[in-house]
């Protein structure tokens, strides 16, 4: 019997799960990917925003504003990277400066630091920021993060502290009795309380506990553009168009290992799986990028990818809690700056009031920092401690066989070449994996003890050698 | 800090070869360092054979090739590291590499990049669809079929008609994949009139020119593709799509010089070329760093590879003898013509081996030197074909008359 | 007997036709006499070059390349995988090492197209 299962380990679950990691209960996470951190929670911007954008009186403009300090300061604790490289919000004629203006003082209500900048300053500021670009809002403390970072660095904590990590278990039915039954195809579990955060499902899983559950989230689909890091000089600072109705728009950011990332367009889809690129889409990112950068000199795309978010139609994220089933529902943008304050909310509007429990001194898991990051004699100091660190396995990103195998065997474990790319990073930069792939496969075959046919490359059916000698008939 | 006179950066068959004529010119002091865990590079993985007509006289494998290439690089005791990565290159030719026993920096005093290419993705080309497994470049595919004996699909689009798809065309058909067909968004092949008889008709392939793929499908791994028709301005016509199913795509679209370290070296880059800027000792904007091979611009044969290695090798020594610097004379290309390398020529060299590649498919043409106005040289030229690096040395004689700006010019008249 | 073959010994690719007639090959299309060699052994007897790996022990590599010392007739080329498919090396091979002799018949043997030496740590 455990107190909390929490089903989904996307940022909120990671965040749930660490903050319970600090107490008494007892935890499940369930969690039907292979990989944690594998829908919306890898397929975003990875901005902190500092919250000048949702409405009064939400709860979005509550837990932005208070968790993109948490996820500062949890950066800093797990020494995980966060870029604070501010943002603008640009305008190109009288009627968006009025528009930049009124959110300035919105921001000024939040005591959110922001600065209405000159053409002059801003082109100093941003050199290659659209020419028809006038005037622009800066928010110096917008910061950015890699979501999967953090996200692993919470859940290796989490399991560290000992929370259970069930991978590859979706749910499929729930019993109420006087706990609660998930069940799963390959087990059941027992527990006082389920919290309810699996993003693109929250409103399907809701059902399997309560059948009449009448929210209907609303998913839109934003793809984005990924361009090689020798671009990286291109961008200083996060770049916004004006927010509107349908989302924040296509935006520029630098990521903290130096690509830029263009996008989202937003688009309505009806299928949440459905992660797919379009050429409209990516046309559509193509040409409204334009409205706030200069068109790079040259075309460097290494990758295109979309993202789904799941919205509520009050537009507000829903937190709430029927007979200790707590559905965290609709967590689209901010969702991933407001994930600690999530967790926090959720823990002590819930949590607390039902099981008070004890705080517990754990110890920090130190999530490993990159080579990459390291001065040469840090380097150093590893590789004379073992070799596999100066061996680079994958030249793009600068990452040693060591980093990769630390992740297999890291707290919340990896075991799929999507998993590892997200960890460590081969394959996401120029090559994709070009180079490094087969030399994951060989990490992995042999960290897990598993022949290469049954490494993963994303879930449990994506398997994708086959041995030679399966081939001819000479058995 | 360590010290050497020449490091070569990547042992495949630019570097060796450039190591090993540097040794037999009696350079002693070489490193050569190499980021895989042997020496040879990705001829290890072509296992067909076609290659060192022209430097051998033969047919050798690639694996036949580099090996040759590999003994006498041990036969003349050149110092070599493998595992061994290139993180970095400054301005002043300090290389920075790590490798199992430490990570370092070496002064050099000349530099030899020979970091070859590396293969346009999915993500070049903008290929729009579900991200599912399944979608490799023809290489990688390649690497785990022939080095590691693991095939990645049963029934297999391929997209590019270069030589790469078509060979692995053949190479997965005869590991009992199906190929389904090859497309090709050009409206001529790519490839060798040989390799499409026999790795193509050979295996009822079919080919589909002015194609390209517009879509992949899939759930976890690729379902099917659809594939449409371009119009001049090579862009899909969508009425004519047509729909496959297959469980992967593998692409051999291009490939690219690998020019990350040349970068942070400073070094100028050609936009045409993706490769360093070079004069005709091959040296690049950075003087005492050369370079060789695919890092330089992309080949269709390894002989031309290895024998702009041994230019190198020559080149260096050179430089050792004599650093002045002379004015270079900028050379430019004009007509149907993709590039011209050099792009500049050093009045140093005694001749110059122009390399070009033409723009389109052309049955007869006519190149023309030119300089101050002047038609120093006229030459005809038949079949040449985009895909066919042509190449043709300026004696002396006619460098003589070269004073200023050079120009290439191709034409069909 | 009419066969249309296109010629691959030069880039141009020639589309030449071979006749035959009581026993004499003629070709027509083909722009020099070694399309006219060409054309008629690929219409009587089409040979490939064979290249493949096998398994192989105790080496850096799970497979080693082999080369055929000669073309062979197209019609062996996938019982001769099969048989190379029940090959499996030791290292250390040596290049151009036989490792099948004869296969299928064919009078064209099996090499190791590289050298691979042992290694300690498999």
């Amino acid at each position: 019997m455990f107190d909390i299962i929490i089903i989904g380990a996307g940022i909120v679950g990671c965040n749930l799960a660490y903050q319970l990691s600090l107490t008494n209960l007892k935890v499940l996470v369930l969690e039907k990917n292979a990989e944690i951190l594998n829908e919306v929670s890898s397929a975003n911007s990875g901005i902190i925003h500092t919250g000048y954008d949702p409405k009064d009186d939400t709860l979005k403009a509550l837990l932005n504003v208070k968790g993109a300090a948490l996820t500062k300061e949890l950066c800093e604790y797990f020494q995980v990277p966060f870029l604070q490289c501010g943002s603008m919000v640009v305008a190109h004629d009288d009627k968006e400066i009025d528009m930049l203006k009124a959110l300035q003082i919105k921001a000024a209500q939040r005591k959110i630091p922001c600065e209405l900048l000159s053409q002059e300053i801003l082109r100093q500021k941003e050199p290659h920021i659209a020419d028809s670009v006038i005037k622009a809002l800066f928010f110096p403390t917008t910061g950015v993060i890699i979501p999967w970072e953090l996200g692993y660095a919470l859940m290796d904590n989490a399991c560290f502290n000992g929370v259970t990590l069930k991978n590859s278990e979706a749910v499929i039915a729930v019993e109420k009795k006087s706990s609660y039954i998930v069940k799963t195809p390959k087990s059941s579990y027992e527990a006082k309380m389920v919290i309810n955060c699996t993003g693109l499902y929250g409103d399907k899983v809701a059902r399997l506990a309560q059948a009449d559950y009448p929210i209907n989230l609303i998913y839109k689909k934003g793809e984005y553009q990924v361009t090689d890091k020798t671009d990286a000089s291109y961008l200083n600072h996060i770049l916004f168009p004006l927010p509107t109705e349908k989302g924040k728009g296509v935006l520029a950011v630098k990521t903290v290992e130096g690509n830029l990332l263009f996008g989202p367009n937003s688009n309505i889809v009806e299928d949440p799986t459905h992660q797919d690129t379009t050429s409209i889409g990516l046309a559509e990112v193509n040409s409204r990028i334009h409205e706030i950068i200069k068109p790079l000199p040259q075309n460097r795309m290494i990758r295109q990818f979309a993202g789904i978010r799941p919205g509520s139609p009050t537009k507000d994220f829903i937190i709430e809690n029927h007979e200790k089933w707590v559905n965290v529902i609709g967590i689209d943008s901010p969702g991933l700056a407001s994930s600690p304050a999530i967790a926090q909310y959720v823990i002590e509007q819930f949590v607390q009031p039902e099981f008070h429990p004890e705080t517990l001194n754990r110890e920090l898991y130190i999530h490993p920092k990159p080579l990459l990051l390291m001065s040469l004699d840090e380097r150093n100091a590893l590789i004379k401690t073992n070799p596999n660190y100066g061996k680079i396995v994958c030249l793009c990103e600068d990452v040693s066989t060591q980093e990769v195998i630390n992740a297999i065997h890291s707290p919340c474990s990896t075991r799929s070449i999507k998993g590892i790319k997200r960890r460590v990073r081969p394959g996401s930069g120029r090559c994709q994996g070009g180079f490094c792939e087969s030399k994951i496969v060989d990490i992995l075959s042999k960290e897990l003890n598993i022949p290469k046919q049954q490494v993963l490359y994303d879930n449990d059916n994506t398997s994708f050698l086959t041995p030679m000698e399966d081939l001819y008939e000479t058995k | 800090m360590k010290q050497n006179k020449v490091i070569i950066i990547g042992g495949g068959s630019a570097g060796l070869a450039c190591a090993i004529a540097l040794r037999e010119k009696g350079i002693q002091d070489i490193l050569l360092l190499e980021k895989e865990n042997e020496l040879g590079g990705i001829l290890n993985q072509c296992i067909h054979n076609g290659f060192g007509l022209h430097m051998y006289k033969k047919e050798y494998t690639g694996p036949m090739y580099a090996q040759h290439h590999i003994d006498r690089f041990m036969e003349l005791q050149i110092p070599y590291i493998i595992d061994a990565t290139v993180l970095d290159i400054s301005e002043d030719k300090i290389v920075t590499v790590s490798e199992p026993k430490g990570i370092y920096s070496i002064q050099a005093e000349v530099i030899v990049l020979a970091m070859g290419a590396r293969e346009r993705t999915r993500g070049n080309i903008q290929i729009p669809g579900d991200r599912c497994v399944g979608v490799w470049t023809a290489g990688n595919a390649q690497k785990y079929l022939n080095m590691d004996g693991y095939l990645v699909g049963k029934r297999i689009f391929i997209l590019g008609s270069g030589d790469i798809g078509l060979i692995m065309a053949r190479r997965l058909s005869l590991a009992k994949a199906k190929v389904v067909g090859v497309a090709e968004i050009m409206p001529y092949s790519n490839g060798l009139t040989r390799n499409i008889v026999q790795c193509l008709h050979d295996f009822d392939i079919p080919l589909y020119l002015s194609h390209t793929i517009t879509q992949i499908k899939g759930d976890g791994r690729v379902e099917g593709i659809t594939l449409c028709q371009v119009d001049e301005n090579r862009q899909p016509m969508f009425e004519t799509a047509k729909h496959f199913g297959v469980d992967t795509v593998l692409l051999s679209v291009g490939l690219i010089p690998d020019n990350v370290l040349s970068e942070k070296a400073k070094v100028s880059l050609d936009l045409k070329t993706k490769g360093p800027l070079v004069d005709s000792e091959l040296m690049t904007s950075t003087p005492g760093i050369f370079a060789c091979g695919n890092v330089l611009h992309i080949h269709d044969l390894v002989d031309h590879v290895s024998m702009e290695g041994i230019l190198v090798a020559s080149s260096i020594i050179k430089y050792f003898e004599d650093q002045d610097s002379l004015d270079l004379i900028p050379v430019k290309s004009k007509g149907f013509l993709n590039y011209v390398l050099p792009q500049s020529i050093n009045p140093k060299s005694d001749t110059v081996l122009l390399k070009y590649r033409v723009s389109k498919p052309m049955t007869k043409g006519f190149l023309r030197i030119i300089c101050n106005d002047q038609v120093l040289l006229k030459i005809p030229k038949v079949d040449l074909h985009p895909s066919e690096m042509q190449s043709f040395n300026l004696t002396k004689v006619i460098l003589d008359k070269i004073n200023s700006n050079v120009i290439v010019e191709l034409s069909d008249e | 007997m009419n066969k249309q073959v296109i010629c691959i010994v030069c880039p141009k690719g020639c589309k030449v036709l071979v006749s035959e007639e009581n026993g004499v090959y003629t070709t027509t299309g083909n722009a020099c006499n070694r399309g006219n060699i060409y054309g008629i052994q690929e219409a009587i007897e089409p040979k490939r070059m064979l290249t493949s790996t096998v398994k192989i022990n105790g080496a850096l590599h799970q497979r080693c390349p082999v080369v055929s010392s000669g073309p062979i007739k197209k019609e062996l080329i996938m019982e001769a995988l099969k048989v190379l498919e029940t090959i499996s090396l030791s290292a250390p091979v040596t290049i151009e090492q036989i490792i099948c002799h004869n296969i299928c018949d064919s009078g064209v043997d099996i090499l190791v197209s590289r050298t691979m030496g042992k290694t300690n740590d498999l």
